[in-house]
């Protein structure tokens, strides 16, 4: 039998669901080797409650969306989160939970119940097997990571900085001409897509496990103020700078 | 609870027979970007609000940067308007193709997932991948990604592409003029639902009275015969919040109206080229107007309009030369810039304030599909008012009325 597949979005701009069918001739032959049996954006016919994988694209910021990101976990042998909303909470995070107070009152109304609280990771609520990072998820990881789980193998994590592929990219580097860019802590993998763009890394593949924070923060500083640091740190790291708080380590 | 599938977000019908009324519940989280752009740098705005839509980030970015370059009286380059009016094109075919063949298109063939299209009509399926695989190309080689560009900034680009890659860009669009041409004889010879139910159709409006939108406005033109000051949006189209749902609902004098292809499409359908109009001849454009069906319709007639756009723009883009320069220089000063953009869905507005730093110190978007969330509803009423068939069929045929729309549920709750 062939392995069943479901694919669910929270909360997100399901960018990264966009890039999966993008993979076109590629995404026909994925279909070739399982069956999608819940999939709300590509098919009505949803019925099917148990999977062996579960790919999830968004953050669960409404509860109704954590509830069912429990119980798709019990119903699910390999939980995959897709992108960066799903992986680190993403842009949805960069309000935190005062600040959402805040905005709800100011952009709904105060009379106005809201149905969220602030976006976080599905790590949060539940475990994850393997994460397909960034925003969006590129096609080649996608493919990489789906292949994988056919294989039996848990998609790996890439280990190694932005900045790798950067540099085999030929593009000059962006903190020694005190461009902002977060390539030497972020996870690469991305053939540092936006860097060769002109955009710098807004580092939403996340966190390198062994990068050096507080270093690169001094290197920031050289040109930017702690403010601005994080401010462009918060766009898709929220969640890990409050882990990787500044100035912990000095 | 009816969860509408195949739509860009997460929204659910609800239908009361007896009282024959169709009442949609917008049930995504709420992202507060207005509230996440403020205090942040202007040159943030257009990075983080793409993020508002995986399937139409680049007109975001578009109307973002716009918004930008307005609140600074940045004048940009002739260059880089052709080259953003390309890359729009693209964004208009990459949406409005994936729509219609995996959203919409199986509803009127009879099928469910999108890809069983390829063992039906392996014809049309293939046209829709080369036109998939076109507009990827343009996006990415001009905006440097297919989702989520990389290459615009305010006053122009950060990087240019080269001569030869617009003219691969215009080599591959000639190559699908034919496809597009096959999916419009597709839609064209699709059994579209009955139903008439006038309203107010709003666009943007092209300053050039011959131009189809594409990507530079004087006003928001009505099928009522008037034009709205841009600028004057937030007092002509009024947003409420509605229980059960975190997506406001637009209205205007207190009814729905529409945006989008169809709107775009009864308002400057006579700006079409010979070629298209050969084809508008094939159809009675008066009875497309009110039946909002026909919107699978005009995506099509987009689809090849935009691509025929792309090829002229290429050629402009070749006659002229590529001026090494990719930027204007501007100065950052406090003001308030208003960016309009026709989106695949209809009219969307970025709308900054900022302070003399550039800095945020207030941010409006108003999306399409907010604008058209009111007017839904009121095409669903009327549709269960002539609906003579059974319970379930009823819901079916409003799901399709739905989905006809594209409305796009991630956009509206931003």
């Amino acid at each position: 039998m062939k392995p069943t597949i479901a694919i669910y979005d929270f909360t997100d701009c399901e960018g990264c669901e966009v890039q999966l069918i993008s993979l076109l001739e590629d995404f026909l032959e994925i279909e070739k080797r399982v069956e999608i049996v819940n999939w709300r954006l590509g098919q009505e016919d949803n019925h099917q409650i148990q999977f062996d994988i579960c790919i999830i694209e968004g953050t669960p910021i409404t509860r109704e969306e954590q509830k069912l990101l429990r119980s798709l976990r019990k119903r699910s042998k390999i939980l995959v989160a897709l992108g960066a909303c799903a992986a680190l909470g993403g842009v949805p995070a960069s309000v935190d939970q005062t600040q959402r107070k805040k905005w709800l009152k100011k952009i709904y109304g105060a009379k106005y119940k809201s149905r969220g609280d602030s976006a976080k990771p599905l790590s949060n609520f539940v475990k994850v097997d393997a994460i397909i990072p960034g925003c969006p998820a590129t096609k080649k990881d996608i493919l990489r990571a789906i292949t994988d789980l056919l294989d039996g193998k848990i998609p790996a994590t890439q280990n190694f900085p932005v900045c790798k592929e950067c540099k085999a990219n030929n593009n000059p580097c962006r903190l020694l001409n005190n461009q902002p860019c977060l390539g030497p802590v972020s996870i690469g993998g991305c053939d540092a897509i936006c860097v060769s763009g002109g955009a710098g890394c807004w580092g939403c593949r996340g966190l390198l496990e062994n990068g050096n924070l507080p270093a690169f923060r001094k290197t920031l500083e050289k040109f930017m103020t702690k403010q601005e640091i994080e401010q462009f740190m918060s766009v898709f790291l929220s969640n890990d700078l409050i882990i990787n708080k500044p100035n912990t380590k000095t | 609870m009816n969860i509408i599938a195949k739509i860009e977000g997460h929204g659910a019908l609800d239908i009361d027979f007896s009282a024959k009324k169709a009442k949609l519940r917008i049930l995504e989280g709420e992202r507060l970007f207005e509230g996440i752009l403020v205090g942040r740098p202007f040159d943030q705005t257009y990075w983080i609000t793409p993020r508002i839509c995986g399937v139409c980030p680049i007109v975001h970015a578009l109307a973002s940067v716009k918004a930008v370059e307005r609140a600074f009286r940045a004048q940009v380059s002739s260059q880089t308007i052709h080259l953003r009016s390309l890359l729009f094109c693209s964004q208009m075919i990459q949406s409005h193709i994936l729509h219609l063949v995996f959203l919409s298109l199986p509803d009127y063939l009879g099928l469910d997932r999108g890809t069983e299209i390829k063992d039906q009509h392996p014809r049309y399926f293939s046209f829709a991948l080369n036109i998939k695989k076109a507009a990827d190309f343009i996006a990415e080689t001009i905006g440097g990604r297919a989702v989520h560009p990389t290459t615009i900034t305010a006053g122009g680009f950060f990087r240019l592409p080269k001569i030869s890659q617009i003219k691969a860009i215009k080599s591959q669009l000639m190559q699908i003029l034919n496809d597009a041409e096959g999916v419009l004889n597709l839609a064209l010879s699709l059994d579209y639902p009955q139903l008439k139910n006038p309203c107010e159709y709003l666009s943007a409006c092209p300053y050039d009275e011959n131009e189809y939108p594409i990507y530079n406005y004087q006003k928001i033109l009505s099928n009522r015969g008037f034009g709205l000051k841009i600028e004057n949006y937030q007092t002509e189209i009024k947003e409420k919040v509605v229980s059960n749902s975190t997506a406001k609902f637009a209205r205007r004098k207190g009814s729905g109206f529409m945006v989008g292809a169809l709107a775009r499409m009864a308002l400057f359908s006579d700006r079409f080229s010979p070629l298209i109009k050969k084809y508008l001849e094939k159809i009675d454009i008066e009875e497309m107007k009110f039946n909002p069906f026909y919107n699978n319709l005009a995506q099509p007639f987009e689809i090849l309009h935009y691509t025929e756009q792309g090829i002229l723009l290429c050629d402009k883009i070749l006659r002229d030369g590529l001026d090494e320069r990719p930027t204007v220089g501007f100065k950052i000063k406090s003001g308030r810039g208003v960016g309009v953009m026709e989106a695949p869905r209809g009219t969307l507005y970025h709308d900054y304030t900022f302070d003399a730093k550039g800095n945020v110190l207030k941010a409006n978007i108003i999306t399409p599909t907010v604008q058209n969330l009111t007017h839904i509803e009121e095409d669903g009423n009327a549709l269960l008012l002539t609906c003579d068939r059974s319970k379930n069929e009823c819901i079916d045929l409003i799901k399709m009325l739905i989905r006809a729309y594209d409305p796009c549920i991630t956009c509206s709750v931003h």
